[in-house]
This record gives structure tokens, sequence and C-alpha cells, in this order.
């Protein structure tokens, strides 16, 4: 709004509320098309700023501000408005009227907001937005009690509909603007507080909140009482994280349960198809990198596909149902703990897909601290190109037998998952304990609704993750296995060898190379092959294993089934102790670019590999030694 | 029989290739297919032809160091060495 404009208006409101109650939405209905959008120096959200005439030609100029949970901020949006609020913004002049919008479907989220505003002295008027929204959904609310309990107006409106702005534009009638309040003498109540509420406050209004709504006579519709009583339960510190844990265990369990059947179809389907090639090709070297390279590598990793798609099944269903906010809520507090922010939970979930996405959503992350522990820690949460390792390990060296209700390598699968998170969870503890120091930010999050998972966005996301999937197999998985083959073909074995080829190739020259660095941990030359393609993404390892061991094999059966060669060759103790080095795997080279392009520095990509490579060989180490001192 | 082991050795060069295409780093690539692209002569078929080829393959390069997102200023990649964050993931 340029000078000319600011010196007109007779009264300036700014629109304040939590996110997403219609706030943007009423500013366009008093608005209309008038308002102009204007960045804020080196920031990127933006406010809005519009002017309005209401009958009596009373000119006001409305100032759009970001949403916020408090005036105690943990964004840059909240800070914003928290400045502009307080008077410290620079170069914008403080309002005459704040308007508090607040969600009429989510009272008790915006008038802790409206109890923070209300303190700082300011003229006030609570718009309740979404009012025909709450009546039509069974909330019952007497908006005269609430005024008196609140001792401001409080106007309904429905910013939505034409004539839903009327009545606050009537209502904002009644106060003066700022030359007017200038010209008379200043009274106690135009005192303007401009102190961010500390935590004692917080928490009073906290507490003061359901009081007001009970004056109010304040009530929730039973759909919300029975999402209410369900919140009861698994947002309780203690039924709700065992609620978690049940709900987490029946995943894993069913991720190996379920996809036996379909497992088995895709095993046959290569198997069959190798074989078929096989027969139609003369014998050569095109025949050998389709059947021992292409086939084998892929068949050995696309048969998880299955595993995979169940896993992300249970994933969007907690998304859609709405219980991954509530889980946020409940691991709050074990996560601030051991230093990380409630808003690193989101990252995190995120990086169980895979570490990438994860840390770049840590951008949402206010305190660069935070958010550099939380990218630190994001690869230790099992993405998804992890479970085709940990599925072949388990099904090869863990007996599919019950353990009481339970399948042995659904529990082992569960342990694995864990492990990772309680492994971030003790790196974050350290990172606090002696790296960073922090401040504590309550989590304030909306928590949506309780709904059906609707199937067509539940296919759609599941379709996406097939795409993903068979993208990275027909790309650098790919690739690499064609390459592999041609490192595990190439020199020929000299005349009168016995051994394999691959024995005499650079595959296994690299590979009893690197045995040296890994035999300490119970590693043989063909895992330290694998780990080598690895490095471009961890799925690969098992791609490799199956081509390195397709190359290996003297009987043609063994040539396109991995899992029974590694049962027979590897020891239980190498079986795990390859188990342990992927709960911390170090070797992703795209998540490591991705750490240095979101912190602009080598530094911390390099201090996340070395930490990882340090845990990864120490747990691996450990695992060994035990299992063979424990076996016969 | 000699076709056949042509053919594999051309699957191989192309899937080393298709490596080092993929895991070499967004801004590095870019460069690397320039400096290929422009080394071509400007004039002449052979030179024509090959910018011909190389200029998909700098557009496909320069997807990777972000036009739409990826070329906001929010985006850290974007923001030099002033630290900046967006609100949401882009």
């Amino acid at each position: 709004m340029d000078s000319a404009n600011r010196r007109l208006a007779d009264v300036r409101i700014a629109l304040v509320g939590v996110p997403n109650c219609g706030k943007t939405a009423l500013f366009n209905r008093l608005t209309g098309s008038r308002q102009k959008v204007a960045n804020y120096p080196g920031v990127t959200v933006e406010r809005k700023e519009g002017q309005f005439r209401d009958r009596a030609g009373r000119h006001y100029s409305v100032l759009d501000l970001p949403g916020a949970y408090s005036l105690s901020p943990t964004t840059l949006d909240e800070a914003i408005t928290r400045d502009v609020v307080l008077g410290r913004a620079h170069g914008e002049v403080p309002p005459d009227v704040i308007v508090c919008v607040a969600d009429a479907t989510h009272m008790p989220l915006s008038l802790r907001l409206v109890l923070e505003i209300k303190r700082l002295g300011y003229p006030m008027v609570v718009a309740l937005n979404r009012s025909d929204l709450a009546k039509k959904r069974g909330f019952r609310l007497d908006v005269a009690r609430l005024s008196a309990a609140l001792g401001v107006p409080v106007i309904e409106t429905v910013a939505i509909a034409p004539a839903g702005a009327q009545a606050l534009i009537a209502g904002l009638a009644a106060f003066e603007g700022r030359e007017a309040r200038e010209a008379r003498a200043p009274t106690p109540g135009d005192a303007i507080c401009n102190l961010a509420p500390d935590r004692a406050e917080t928490e009073r209004n906290q507490h003061l909140v359901p009081q007001i709504l009970e004056q109010a006579g304040y009530c929730e519709p039973l759909r919300t009482r029975a999402a209410a009583r369900a919140d009861a339960i698994l947002m309780h510190p203690a039924a709700g994280m065992l609620a978690l844990g049940i709900v987490l265990f029946f995943v894993f369990q069913a991720v190996f349960s379920w996809a036996a059947w379909p497992m088995d179809m895709i095993e046959a389907g290569v198997g069959a198809f190798g074989t078929w090639v096989a027969g139609v090709l003369p014998e050569g070297a095109l025949r050998s990198l389709l059947v021992d390279g292409i086939i084998a590598g892929l068949g050995a990793v696309i048969v998880f596909l299955p595993q995979i798609l169940i896993l992300f099944f249970f994933i969007l269903v907690l998304e859609d149902s709405g219980y991954l906010p509530r889980a946020a809520y409940l691991l709050d507090r074990l996560m601030g703990g051991v230093g990380l922010s409630g808003r690193a939970f989101i990252p995190l979930l995120s990086s169980f897909a895979c570490a990438i996405p994860g840390i770049m959503a840590a951008r949402t992350i206010p305190s660069v601290r935070d958010r550099i522990a939380t990218i630190m820690i994001a690869p230790l949460m099992t993405c998804s190109a992890r479970l085709p390792v940990y599925a072949l390990l388990i099904a090869a060296f863990i007996p599919s037998r019950a353990v009481g209700p339970f399948n042995l390598q659904g529990l082992v699968l569960f342990a694995l998952y864990a492990a990772g998170v309680l492994a971030a969870l003790a790196v974050a503890w350290v990172m606090k304990r002696f790296l960073t120091k922090r401040t504590y930010h309550p989590l304030l999050l909306e928590l949506p609704d309780y709904q059906w998972p609707d199937l067509r966005s539940l296919a759609v996301g599941l379709w996406e993750r097939v795409r993903i999937f068979l993208r990275r197999v027909g790309g650098i998985i790919l690739s690499l296995m064609i390459v592999l083959w041609f490192l595990s073909s190439y020199p020929a074995p000299p005349p009168g060898a016995t051994g394999p080829a691959i024995e005499y190739s650079f595959a296994g020259m690299l590979g009893r190379a690197l045995h040296v660095v890994f035999a300490p941990i119970g590693f043989n030359w063909q895992i330290a092959v694998a780990l080598v393609p690895g490095l471009a993404a961890r799925e690969v390892a098992v791609s490799a294993l199956g081509t390195v061991y397709a190359m290996s094999a003297t009987d043609s059966a063994l040539e396109s089934a991995l899992l029974p060669v590694i049962s027979s060759t590897w020891s239980v103790a190498t079986g795990l102790s390859l188990l342990a080095w992927y709960v911390f795997a170090p070797q992703c080279l795209s998540t490591l670019a991705v750490v240095k392009r979101e912190t602009q520095s080598w530094r911390y990509p390099l201090i996340m590999a070395g930490y990882l490579f340090a845990l990864a060989y120490l747990a691996s180490f450990i695992t060994w030694r035990v299992v063979l001192a424990w076996s016969p | 029989m000699v076709a056949l082991n042509a053919l594999v050795i051309l699957i191989v060069v192309l899937a080393s290739l298709s490596v080092v295409w993929q895991v070499m780093p967004a801004r590095a690539r870019f460069s690397a297919v320039r400096a290929l692209h422009d080394a071509m002569p400007g004039e002449g078929f052979a030179g024509r032809f090959g910018r011909g080829i190389m200029a998909p393959l700098m557009r496909r390069a320069a997807r990777g160091l972000g036009g739409g997102c990826g070329g906001c200023s929010a985006n850290p990649a974007n923001a030099g060495a002033k630290a900046r964050h967006a609100r949401t993931p882009h």
C-alpha cells in the first residue's frame, strides 16, 4: 500500500488467525479485487494488503498476515505475524484494530491465539468464521456468552458466502481510527503490550480455553466426541504409545505374511523367463549378459515389490485416516527429550520412504540447529531401499516359525526398523549433549478429523510407489547390473583355471582387495563386491549379489535363485552381521549429495558418511563376534 | 557371433555412460554436457549433427539444476551463502 492510501485509511485492520481458518478468504471477501500483494524483503512468505469502504464511506485498510498458532513463533511466517502485531516490523504501521479470525470448527485451537492477542491490549474483534459449517456439523456455541467470557465482540462470519462479512463490517464501525484516538486524551485502555507470551502464559491459556468454552456453552457434535474418545486413547502418553507400537507391529507382520504368495509368483516368473532366454539364445556373451547379468540381477530385487507395496499401503492408510499427526504429537515429548523438534517428525517419517525427501522436508524446521540435527539422523530411518536387503537376509537366516501369535521373521523386521529409530534418537541425544544447543519449542499442530481412507488416493499413492520402484529398477539398477556383469566376466579366466570365471575377473580382484577391510566383520569377498554398486542405491546390493552369485554358479539351478545360495554358503553370523550393517548402511551417494546441497557445505555429508560408516562397522563387528561366540 | 559381441560392447558402454550420468552431481553433469556441446564446431554437418545430439542432453541436464521449484529462491541450493528456509518442502 502506498503512502497516499495509508494516509487516506481511516482504520487499519490486521487479520490474524491460525493457519487454514479462512482468513485469506475473509480478506478477499472484505477487499474484493483491490488487494495488493507485496513481498517482505528476503522472505518467501507474503502478506497481503487491501482496502475497502463501508456503506458510510469509511475507509479501511486490511492487512492479511501469515497464519500463526502463537505469538511465540516457531517459523518465519509466525515471526512476521508477531512482529507486525507487536509493532516491531520495520516500516509497518501498527494496526488500529485486530480482527482475530477463529475457526468455528476448531475453537480450542483458535482460542489460544485469541487469548494471546487479547493480552496485547489492542482494540479487537473475534470473527467466528465457518460458522455455517460448524452449525451444519452440529457444533453448539452461544456467541453472546463467548463474547462475554472473552470480553471482546464476537461476530459470526462465513467468508465464502457473498454476504458472509456484512456483520463484521457493521461491527467494525464501532472502532475508532488512529487519528481519532490520537486526537483525544489517552486512557489506560490504549496501552499496548509489546511482549510475546512466555511459556507459562502459553500453558495458562491452555487451561483457560476449556473454561471459556464451557462458559460459552460450547458442545462438539457426536462425531467429534467419538473422535475425542479415540484421541483420549490414541494420544494418551501410555496407551497411545502402546497403540502405536501395536499398529507398527501389525504392519511389519503383514509385510512378511501377506507378501509370500505374490513374491513366489514373481520369483517363479523371473526364473521361467531366464530359462526361456537361455534356451533361445546361443551360448556366448549376450546370453550371459541377459541371463546372469540382467535377469538374475533385476529379478533378485524386483521380487520385493509386493513387500514394498504392502508397507506403503499401510503408511498411506495411516496418513489418510488422520492418525499420523497424532503420532507426531505423541512422539513430541520423546523427540524433545533427545533434542529434536516436534516438527522433525514429518521429515523423519518421509525418510522411511527415502532419506532424500525427508532431508528436503527438514526445510520446514525453523531452527538451523534443529534442522541440521534432523538431516543428520534422517538416513537412520529405514528407507524402502533397505527393505529388499532385510527381506532377503531375514528369509535366508531367520526361520519362519511362530513365536506365540507372531511370525518370527516379522518380529525381526520390526526389530530392525526399531533399531534404526532408536539409533537415530541416540545420535540426536549425543548431538544435543555435545554438539548443539537448542531452545524448547512447544509443538502446536492442527489435528485433522478422522476419516476413512479414500480408495482412489490410496490407489494413486501405491501406483506412484510402483512407478518410482520400477524406474529405479529400469534406470540405475539396470545400468549398474550391466557394468557389474562386465566387471564379473572380464578378463576371462586363464587357460587351465578351475574356479568360476568371476574369481579371475575385475570384480573378483576388487572383492579380494576390499575383503581385507570387511573380513573382521565377517563379510566374504562377494559381499564386498556387492557393497560397491550399492553406493548408488542400497537395494542394488541385492541385485549385485544376484549377479555375482549367478556368475559364480557352477550349478545351473543356482543361477536364478539367490536365496538358497546365500542360506547355504553364508554362516548365520555373516548374515546377521550384514543385517546389522544395513541398519546404519552409510552407502547412498544420492543422500550425501542432497545433504551437501541442503546444508551448502561438504562438512555435514562428510561427518554423516563418517559416523554412519563407524556405526555400521561397529554394529556388524559386535554382531559377528557375539553370534560366533554363541554358535555351536 | 561378432555382431552379438559388438552389441554386448555397445550395451556395456551405454550402461557405463548411464551410470556416470546418474551418479554425477547435477551441476558437474550440466557443465560437462555444456562443455561437450560447445566443443562441437558450429559449422558443417558433423558439428551441427553433434550439437543436435547434445542439445536435448543439455536440456535434460539443466533439469537437474532445477527450473521450477529448484529455481525458487526459497530453495537453499539457490540461496548462496545466505541461509533461507522455505516453509514447505518444494
